[in-house]
């Protein structure tokens, strides 16, 4: 997933979450996809400017979703020789915890439904997606 | 190799660094502007994205004998909670004869004043407002002028957006006071706190009688006017020979149904 698409989708999503989805549901995913994919400067800009997106769109104090997303990041790049995150279990269970303390930070709430159903979306997407380029990185199929 | 390993993270401490200015920034309400610009643009799509869903929700539940019943439910109880709002404020004027005279007559005191708020969205246990009236923090929000149900207090101001903290927010606290939901006798007092997504009565005495059904409204204290339903006892949870009691809190208003809300500018 390359950064301009990361971008566009946090967009999309923080539009969408709140009004029409659960207010958080997809950035645990894109979260760890971007970092996974893109290369590590440009994913960590991307997380900043994520960030900064959603707190606007979902008028949450800025700043707040990006600290979320970076720290996140750091956490996936640091992990990403010790835990074998090309594998879809793996992922999934990734995904769901940054999605989980999004919204423990950001909403003041554990919103356990949608954080599963971001797991599972990452599982699938790490099935029939996405194919692993190596032990640490991956690619669109 | 050492240096390409390193340098990422410094990027990362770099935007984690202007992250937290960012945030420090905006906690202490310098970016107010910022949020603006941005709401002009994204509180009409987000308003209309949260009436589309709700466009698209009701016409489903035409097709199920079911939903039906349950949308007959939904009325009756909003019906119920109008009625029994009515009934507690009417049980408190006798308590108070000189306030029953201010009030005879009207469902609120006329004293006080409201400011309206249109409904933008709910995100978890926060109700998003959009109100050409800037609230102070804490005001107290309710449904309709008339039937007093309180939704919740005002927690944060962004530009035109107001965040209402609801009951069943983590950090909501409010005192309440349990009333009968026949007689419309004072039963209990207690709290009523948030536990993210549900509420909770606590701290009511265990010598304090209190069942299914009955009104749980507002005390007056904490800045929060008296005798507003927050909603109804459901599942009272005792303790052989502990001091407190609890019970779940079942929420008088359906926020999915609220298009528009009032703040109590005075009171």
């Amino acid at each position: 997933m390359s950064a301009n698409l990361f971008l566009l989708l946090s967009l999309i999503f923080s539009l969408l979450q709140g009004s029409f989805l659960p207010p958080v549901l997809v950035e645990g995913a894109i979260v760890l996809l971007v970092v996974l994919a893109a290369p590590p400067r440009q994913a960590f800009l991307a997380l900043f400017a994520g960030g900064i997106i959603f707190d606007l769109v979902q008028s949450q104090t800025l700043g707040l979703t990006s600290l979320v997303f970076l720290l996140s990041g750091v956490a996936i790049l640091a992990m990403r020789d010790q835990l074998p995150l090309q594998k879809p279990i793996v992922a999934g269970v990734v995904a769901a915890l940054v999605t989980l303390v999004r919204a423990k930070v950001v909403f003041a709430s554990f919103l356990f439904a949608p954080s599963v159903v971001v797991g599972l979306l990452t599982i699938l997407i790490f099935l029939f997606v996405w194919q692993p380029l190596s032990s640490s990185r991956i690619r669109l199929q | 190799m050492t240096t390409s390993k390193k340098s990422p993270y410094s990027l990362a401490i770099v935007y984690l660094l202007l992250a937290v200015l960012l945030y420090f920034l905006d906690s202490r309400g310098t970016l107010g502007s910022v949020h603006s610009a941005t709401q002009a643009l994204t509180t009409p799509v987000r308003s209309f994205l949260f009436n589309t869903k709700q466009n698209i929700l009701s016409p489903l539940s035409v097709f199920s004998d079911s939903s039906k019943q349950e949308q007959r439910v939904k009325e009756l109880e909003e019906k119920n909670a109008s009625l029994s709002a009515q009934l507690a404020k009417l049980t408190g004027l006798q308590e108070e004869n000189e306030k029953m005279r201010r009030l005879l007559g009207t469902d609120l005191p006329p004293s006080w004043q409201f400011a309206t708020a249109r409904v933008v969205t709910v995100t978890a246990d926060t109700l998003v407002l959009t109100s050409d009236h800037a609230p102070q923090d804490d005001t107290s929000v309710i449904t309709t002028k008339e039937s007093g149900i309180f939704v919740g207090r005002v927690q944060e101001v962004k530009g035109k957006e107001v965040q209402i903290l609801l009951p069943s927010h983590s950090s909501s606290k409010i005192p309440v006071i349990v009333r009968d939901s026949e007689s419309g006798l004072r039963q209990a007092s207690g709290i009523g706190v948030g536990r993210g997504g549900r509420a909770v009565l606590e701290q009511v005495l265990t010598s304090e009688q209190i069942k299914e059904g009955d009104l749980i409204l507002t005390s007056g204290e904490g800045g929060v006017p008296e005798e507003l339903l927050l909603g109804y006892v459901a599942e009272v949870s005792r303790v052989e020979g502990a001091a407190w009691q609890q019970a779940e809190i079942k929420s008088a208003v359906d926020l999915d149904d609220l298009d528009f809300v009032f703040f109590v500018t005075k009171f």
